[in-house]
């Protein structure tokens, strides 16, 4: 044993004096760690973007309001539900617990704690910015802005429910109903059922049914709570680049 | 000047050597050599991982030795990198490895033993000559802790930078390890 203390010993001075082995100096220890901490707000500003982004999925295509179609909206919800942005939100969840496990606060408590942190933080975050008007403003003009937030918000946010449609009630002539939606689309709704009284001018409603052209032939109608503004003219797509 | 050398702390020796005096880490090495050979060995049986693991234990550390705040403990800074140097060398060997995901490292209280009684039946000298003789039967992930915390003696604060997982968690595979030492014992009898 002493002669292998002394061989790693020797050695180690050795490659000192040598300069085969040379110390790396603070700055690049200083440089990692501001990476580091850059690194970590970034990622957490884009699960913020996209967490808000998915909030805003949810209500612009008023996938949240499916389920008062019965058994049928639910089994819709779950399959409308934006997966993929949901997919890539989880594991930018997992890739900052990993990032942040760099830190002695975080990795001395249970990974848990820390995971439910992350998870919280985005969550409040992402829906106090649901409350303002940046992905509004976005949707509104998406067609006059660049390709990605073009991409973003006038394709994937863009609700593709083929047999379910939203809008707003501009008019009901007699039996049938004249609905705009956000596209400024106006179609006309012809109920396959004796249609409730309870659907008035400026209503917000769900439509189920086939459309051809500007007509549905609907199998159910539903009026929807709508306190938000999403079916406001302003709220209507500016398709300029049309 | 060897004399006053010794007086000093691996603290102190690591400034040292950070402010450029390289040759006061050769006692950085004499000082560690054999904690880390006696570590080692609870990894690995063949002498020549140990010595490879060992030598690239201090190259490493001496290559990012400003990355060690002097207001810390040096010997959790040094053996934080000696876990890592004989975690990857297992790796390398495709020997068993400590798992990245476990139930005690996501949720310590969940996996809280209730049969926890075991810490006045055996004091801490007990327990290491006991180790000693039982190392081998147990697991990895429930060896090193109690190889530290035993044998190397530090506390759980330090097993938990050194191996970087939650403190409540070195305190459940040390109780677990006990555990399992004391069945050992009870079946070797």
């Amino acid at each position: 044993m002493q002669n292998n203390s002394k061989n790693i010993k020797d050695k180690i001075s050795e490659m000192i004096n040598n300069g085969d082995i040379n110390i790396k100096p603070k700055f690049y220890y200083i440089l990692k760690t501001i990476l580091l901490i850059i690194a970590t707000i970034f990622i957490f500003i884009f699960a913020i973007f996209l967490a808000s982004f998915v909030y805003f999925y949810f209500k612009i295509s008023l996938l949240w309001a499916l389920p008062i179609l019965g058994f049928a909206g639910v089994k819709a919800m779950i399959l409308y539900l934006p997966w993929v942005l949901i997919l890539i939100l989880l594991a930018i969840i997992v890739i900052l617990e990993f990032v942040a496990e760099q830190f002695s606060f975080v990795y001395k408590k249970p990974l848990l704690y820390s995971l439910f942190a992350i998870i919280i933080i985005i969550f409040i975050t992402a829906s106090l910015i649901s409350y303002g008007k940046m992905h509004e403003n976005f949707y509104i003009t998406a067609n006059n802005r660049n390709q990605l937030v073009k991409y973003l918000y006038a394709d994937v946010a863009e609700p593709k429910m083929p047999n379910i449609h939203n809008g707003r009630v501009i008019e009901i002539i007699q039996k049938d109903l004249l609905m705009e939606n956000r596209r400024g689309d106006k179609i006309l709704v012809k109920p396959l059922f004796e249609l409730k009284r309870d659907i008035v001018k400026d209503d917000f409603v769900i439509v189920v049914g086939k459309r051809i052209g500007n007509v549905i032939e609907a199998l159910d109608i539903k009026r929807v709570n709508q306190n938000s503004n999403f079916f406001d003219k302003n709220m209507m797509r500016k398709n300029i680049m049309k | 000047m060897d004399n006053a050398i010794d007086q000093i702390s691996d603290e102190q020796i690591a400034l040292k050597v950070q402010s450029g005096n390289k040759e006061v880490y050769s006692q950085i090495v004499q000082r560690y050599e054999k904690r880390f050979l006696r570590y080692g060995r609870k990894f690995f049986s063949n002498n020549d991982d140990i010595t490879d693991s060992i030598q690239n234990i201090f190259i490493k550390s001496y290559i990012n030795i400003n990355s060690f705040d002097a207001s810390r403990k040096f010997s959790s800074w040094i053996y934080r990198i000696a876990h890592n140097e004989f975690v990857n060398y297992l790796k390398k060997k495709n020997k068993r490895i400590l798992p990245i995901f476990d139930l005690d490292i996501i949720f310590p209280h969940l996996a809280v033993d209730k049969n926890n009684n075991i810490e006045s039946d055996l004091d801490k000298k007990y327990i290491a000559q006991e180790l000693e003789k039982f190392i081998d039967k147990l697991d990895i992930k429930y060896k090193e802790p109690l190889v530290l915390y035993y044998i190397e003696d530090f506390d759980y604060k330090e097993i938990s930078d050194i191996m970087k997982i939650p403190i409540s968690t070195v305190g459940i595979r040390i109780k677990r390890a006990k555990n399992l030492l004391k069945n050992n014992i009870e079946n070797a009898k």
